[in-house]
Parts: structure tokens; sequence; C-alpha cells
């Protein structure tokens, strides 16, 4: 095993890293400290994340000079700012025509954003998309989609509320009115 | 372990308080569309909130 070869496996950006390889990275168990302890920690945290994106054992990248994996860690140094959200190849499907069964299932799924990624594109998603595609998009892509859906359906719930708030004070103002009048007689 | 039990079950329980109210079966209530019942939720509370202030009105 070579420098180039582990280097040419790595994703250069969010949009080269792909959710299957993005969800690896979650499972992993990074250390975190703030004293000077912390170079050594942060060096063994990128060896993991190189090793599980570049298929290779920490051992293996352990044997490569300090140099080399300088540059190879400078490859993946797109992980520590989060993707931009700004748009998605994902069609959600319309707020309206999801069932409140459908919306429990989401709010649920939605707790742990990240692991049940998959899970929520499939369920959600206008077109249909097997596991595999899923799993073969862009990390932005995916992100982008579920931040969009979110945005999506706040501003869907809140113009419900308005609209329906508006009705109903309405309503409500009138039939107090009403009652009023009936008491003073 | 409540908070846990809320996140879980505190829609199903909402579904349940719909279908008390309008008769419809829980089921039916979950293949409604969401906004369909938020707008009924809303319309619940609104009803709550007029009983109440017509009896503070009738107890003054």
């Amino acid at each position: 095993m070579n420098t180039k070869e582990v280097y040419d496996k790595l994703p250069a950006s969010w949009d080269e890293l792909k959710l299957k390889s993005f969800l690896k990275l979650t499972d992993l168990q990074i250390e975190e400290t703030d004293d000077f302890d912390g170079i050594l920690v942060g060096v063994d945290n990128s060896l993991k994340v190189i090793a599980t994106l570049a298929d290779v054992t920490v051992e293996e990248l352990e044997a490569l000079p300090i140099r080399e994996i300088t540059k190879i860690a400078n490859k993946i140094a797109f992980i520590s700012e989060l993707p931009v959200a700004d748009k998605s190849s994902i069609k959600w499907k319309a707020i309206d025509t999801v069932s409140f069964n459908d919306f429990i299932v989401f709010k649920t799924l939605a707790q742990e954003p990240i692991k049940n990624m998959p899970s929520i594109i499939k369920s959600f998603s206008k077109n249909e998309l097997t596991d595999e595609q899923i799993l073969d998009m862009s990390t932005t892509d995916a992100y982008a989609a579920f931040f969009l859906l979110l945005q999506s359906v706040k501003k869907s719930v809140r113009h419900m509320i308005a609209s329906s708030s508006k009705t109903l004070l309405k309503q409500s103002l009138k039939q107090m009115l009403r009652i009023r009048k009936k008491s003073k007689v | 372990m409540k908070d846990e039990i809320q996140k879980v079950y505190g829609w199903h329980f909402l579904a349940k308080e719909v279908s008390d109210w309008t008769r419809l079966t829980f089921f039916e209530v979950l293949d409604k569309s969401c906004l369909e019942i938020f707008s009924t939720v809303l319309v619940m509370k609104n009803k709550i909130e007029v009983v109440k202030a017509d009896r503070s009105i009738i107890n003054k």
C-alpha cells in the first residue's frame, strides 16, 4: 500500500463523500480533548477517519511517513466544516399529501436524523429510490435534502396555523360576543 | 423515561384525542393528512378556550 493509493481513495469534498461512507464515519469513536495531549488525539482521530474512508487499517497508515499522513489528512480537512445546504436533487412528497401516521414516523426517525437518513429519504422522497441509490448519494445532497425538508415542514405548519388561527379567532370572537349579549339579557 | 415515552407515544395520544373528538376511529385519524389533523387540533383547542370563557362569564 502506498500513499498515492490511499490519497486517491479519499473524497476531497462533501460532494464526493457518499452517504454510505458518511454513515460509517458516524459509527467511529472520536475522542475529544483540549489539553496538550489533544495533538496526539487529533492525529489518532484523523487516522481513524482516513482508515474508514480509504478502507485500510490504522496500522498500515501508521507505517507511512508523517509528511505523507499530513498530506492525506489535508485532503479530508473539509470534514471540519458543515456542508452547505442550499439545494438538493431529492424532491419530497408535498406535506398536505403526507398522512398523520407518516408524520409521526418522520418525527420519530428525525430524533436520530443522521442514523435514520436513508429511511427518511426512502419514506418521504417523491421518487422511488432503492437502498443502493440512496447510499450512493453525496452527503451534501442528503444533508441539504433533510435540511430543506425540515424548513418546508415548519413553513407549511406555520402557514396552516396562521390561516386556521385567523378564521378561528373571528369565529370565537363572534361567539363570545353572542354569549355576552345573552348573559346581559 | 417519561420524556422518552412522550416523544414516541405523544403523537399517538393526540391521535386518540382527535379520534374521540371527531368520532373517527384511531386508525382513520392516522390515515388522514397531517395538516387536516393539525387544523382539527386547533379547532379543539379553540373550542376549549371558548367553553372556558363561557363558564367564566356565567360564574361572574
